[in-house]
């Protein structure tokens, strides 16, 4: 009987629950209906098209950069009726996408790296070329961009470069003038002295993440021989035969054996870099994003300076040659709506929009026309608009998945003072 | 009997059918993608380009693919030994009529439920960072500044941090398991041999052990297939670099071929199919050798 009574409740409860939660959602789901249509309707304004375009965004929704877009996306639909819906994948688009489109995902369009956009990505994507022409778009754009992604793509234009990023030196403007420095180094032996003279006002001249090695390794090689020769020499572990190898490895090493570099340096992810923002080092090695992240991390308002990486003795390249790269929009082919999403792109990449994304996030604004940089940035546009060769991220150093491994441990075992020049190139050519 | 076939089939049919939709045709598929050179992933069958078995010749010959293996075995091989020795310490302690078995034993395996990212952020940021860690901190205190200026996360000891740290993770699941064999274990074995004079530590070796071999075997086939998954902890450990030397496993090899790393970084699916075959097989090695080496039906109770 007490079983029964005990079953009899449960029961009770369990349909109780059912039905109450099955209102709640019921009224839950309507309500939320009821919200978004009216938001969409007040968005869209008096136009309502009943179009809908698909977006897989390579940013997360708390990012500075997806705040803007969305903000730029509801314009569109007050201004077009166009509705955007916004898929925030975060970084592991580059592993979704291809199998997404392959898989007759509705995608229109998307974005990740330029690079990844247009090499691993291209065959899903439209040519925007009449489209670009029509609207005057080239002349918005940092040519040496558009170069690169129409020879990635055959001639075709693929891609809407945006947030282009170069990389150099970053430092803060305080220390070098309490350390007396009047000049930044053009050449690599200028960039020691610079170093002893802040060493000597007792901080650290430099530092580095463990992922900057890399970096530091493949500017200074370049500088010697060329980013063709560096990938020639890579491609076929000519080290032993490129006494330039030897050289700029005996270089980057005197950085850490004269105590240049901070004593946590190369130091993990984001420690190295935090360093400046804590005032306890000067310089780094790294891309235009870093002085926005330092501040961020660290809460500080650093006083940015930029300077190219030096040139060497002999060398062949000098502040004409810089990694630069950039995000990308890609159309894709099988949209219905290519016009409408080159449309709203351009909005996005160029104009008071594109103005905002530098803005909020300190970036390097992608339209030429836009001529105001944040200022923790500004200090590089003098030598962004010179630049006249573009590196690779890491002169290409990262290329190979069957070698940079062991590139990037001898290159720490380097740093750390365990192996010399000589030893480096000597480890490298036997990993062949 | 009709009506109980008809039965059968019906409710195994949909679990037959979901058996080789999810586990049965991608396990095919990546067979035979592995004889192929396949650009992306998903890319359609007639794209496929015929190469044989040159992809496992290129991964014999390729020394970071022969890196991660060696990685993956130091983890089975040193981690193995320490997380089921311990695991297995515990279990017996547990076991032993201790007060607050179940506080000590929901403690231990805590570690279990959390995500692996965040425990690898935990270690990384509180216990290895070499400013403010619980390490250097502790060195710190007892005056050893060369021990606390160490750096865990980079150079020869970071394959030794990330080993530590997945292993101090991983007790807790194979301690339960092994508590559930000793407590399978009747009493009145443990009852005779105490009357017998034996001690507790004398059981432990002379009744405990012997009787888990079954429960050993369970444990072993575990921790490998654990350990050839392993990926989380290790991308953890490169980040923000796709992968490094030290930490290193085929399951990240096997997704920087397939993904690539970068935007001109040459992929490869049917190499990363290729890498996942091996591995299966390296799993159906260690699950045949082990099974022939501990026979578990030997005793009985």
């Amino acid at each position: 009987m007490k079983r029964k009574l005990l079953a009899m409740t449960l029961v009770g409860i369990t349909a109780t629950t059912m039905i109450m939660s099955g209102c709640g959602g019921n009224s839950d789901t309507k309500e939320e209906g009821g919200n978004e249509g009216s938001k969409k309707e007040e968005a869209a304004g008096e136009k309502d098209s009943g179009k809908e375009m698909t977006y897989w965004s390579m940013w997360n929704s708390t990012e500075g950069q997806a705040k803007v877009i969305q903000e730029a996306a509801e314009a569109y639909e007050k201004e077009t009726g166009i509705h955007i819906n916004i898929e925030w994948k975060g970084r592991d688009i580059k592993t979704l996408i291809g199998p997404a489109l392959d898989a007759g995902e509705d995608v229109d369009f998307f974005d990740t790296d330029y690079m990844m956009l247009t090499q691993q990505n291209g065959k899903y994507l439209a040519d925007l070329t009449d489209m670009a022409a029509a609207a005057d778009y080239e002349k918005h754009i940092m040519p040496i961009l558009l170069d690169n992604v129409k020879e990635w793509s055959d001639g075709a234009l693929k891609a809407m470069p945006y947030q282009p990023y170069t990389t150099g030196v970053w430092y803060d403007k305080a220390m070098f003038e309490k350390a007396g420095v009047k000049e930044t180094p053009e050449t690599f032996d200028e960039l020691l002295e610079v170093c002893e003279q802040l060493k000597k006002s007792s901080v650290n001249p430099m530092t580095c993440n463990s992922d900057g090695v890399t970096l530091l390794y493949g500017y200074q090689l370049a500088r010697y021989v060329g980013q063709d020769k560096v990938l020639e020499t890579l491609d076929n572990a000519d080290w032993a035969n490129v006494p330039e190898a030897k050289k700029a490895a005996d270089d980057i090493r005197t950085l850490f054996d004269k105590g240049y570099m901070s004593e946590y340096a190369p130091a993990n992810y984001p420690e190295g870099q935090n360093e400046i923002g804590f005032g306890e080092s000067c310089m780094i090695l790294n891309a235009s994003w870093i002085p926005n992240e330092i501040n961020q991390n660290t809460g500080a308002t650093v006083d940015w300076g930029f300077f190219p990486w030096p040139s060497v003795e002999g060398g062949v390249d000098g502040p004409e040659a810089s990694m630069v790269g950039s995000q990308g929009f890609g159309i894709v082919e099988k949209s219905e709506y290519k016009q409408e999403a080159f449309d709203f792109l351009l909005t996005v990449v160029t104009g008071d929009y594109d103005s905002k994304m530098a803005e909020a996030v300190a970036s390097i604004p992608s339209d030429v026309e836009n001529t105001k940089w944040p200022e923790s940035v500004s200090g590089a546009e003098p030598y962004f608009k010179e630049m006249t060769k573009t590196y690779q991220w890491a002169v290409g150093l990262e290329n190979n998945p069957t070698y940079k491994e062991i590139l990037y441990d001898n290159l720490i075992k380097l740093t750390k003072l365990e192996l010399d020049g000589q030893s480096f190139v000597d480890t490298m050519t036997a990993a062949k | 009997m009709k009506q109980n076939k008809k039965m059968i089939v019906c409710f195994l049919t949909p679990a037959l059918i979901f058996f080789v939709a999810a586990f049965l045709y991608p396990i095919c598929r990546t067979v035979v993608m592995s004889l192929f050179k396949v650009e992306s992933i998903s890319d359609p069958v007639g794209l496929w380009e015929f190469v044989g078995l040159s992809n496992f010749a290129d991964l014999a010959e390729t020394t970071i693919f022969q890196v991660a293996m060696i990685n993956m075995l130091k983890i089975w091989l040193i981690g193995g030994i320490l997380v089921l020795s311990v695991a297995l310490l515990f279990a017996g302690i547990l076991t032993s009529g201790i007060v607050g078995k179940n506080v000590y034993r929901a403690i231990i395996y805590v570690p279990n439920i959390i995500n692996a990212v965040a425990m690898s952020t935990m270690w990384i940021n509180y216990v290895y960072n070499k400013r403010f860690g619980l390490l250097h901190n502790f060195f710190t205190w007892i005056g050893a500044d060369g021990l606390a200026k160490l750096d865990y996360m980079n150079g020869s000891l970071k394959f030794v941090s990330l080993l530590i740290a997945f292993c101090f993770g991983s007790v807790g699941y194979f301690m339960l398991i092994f508590m559930s064999g000793i407590e399978q274990i009747p009493g009145d074995v443990f009852e005779a041999a105490t009357i017998d004079g034996a001690g507790k530590i004398k059981q432990f070796f002379t009744i405990t052990c012997p009787l888990l071999k079954g429960t050993f075997k369970t444990c072993l086939t575990f921790w490998t297939v654990s350990v050839v998954g392993f990926f989380v902890w290790s991308q953890m450990w490169s980040a923000p670099l796709a992968s490094e030397m030290s930490t290193i496993t085929p399951f990240i090899y096997m997704y920087n071929v397939t993904f690539g790393t970068m935007g001109n970084v040459e992929r490869n699916g049917g190499l990363g199919a290729a890498v996942g075959v091996v591995m299966a097989l390296v799993v159906l090695v260690v699950f045949f050798v082990v099974g022939r080496l501990v026979k578990d039906d030997d005793l009985e109770l």
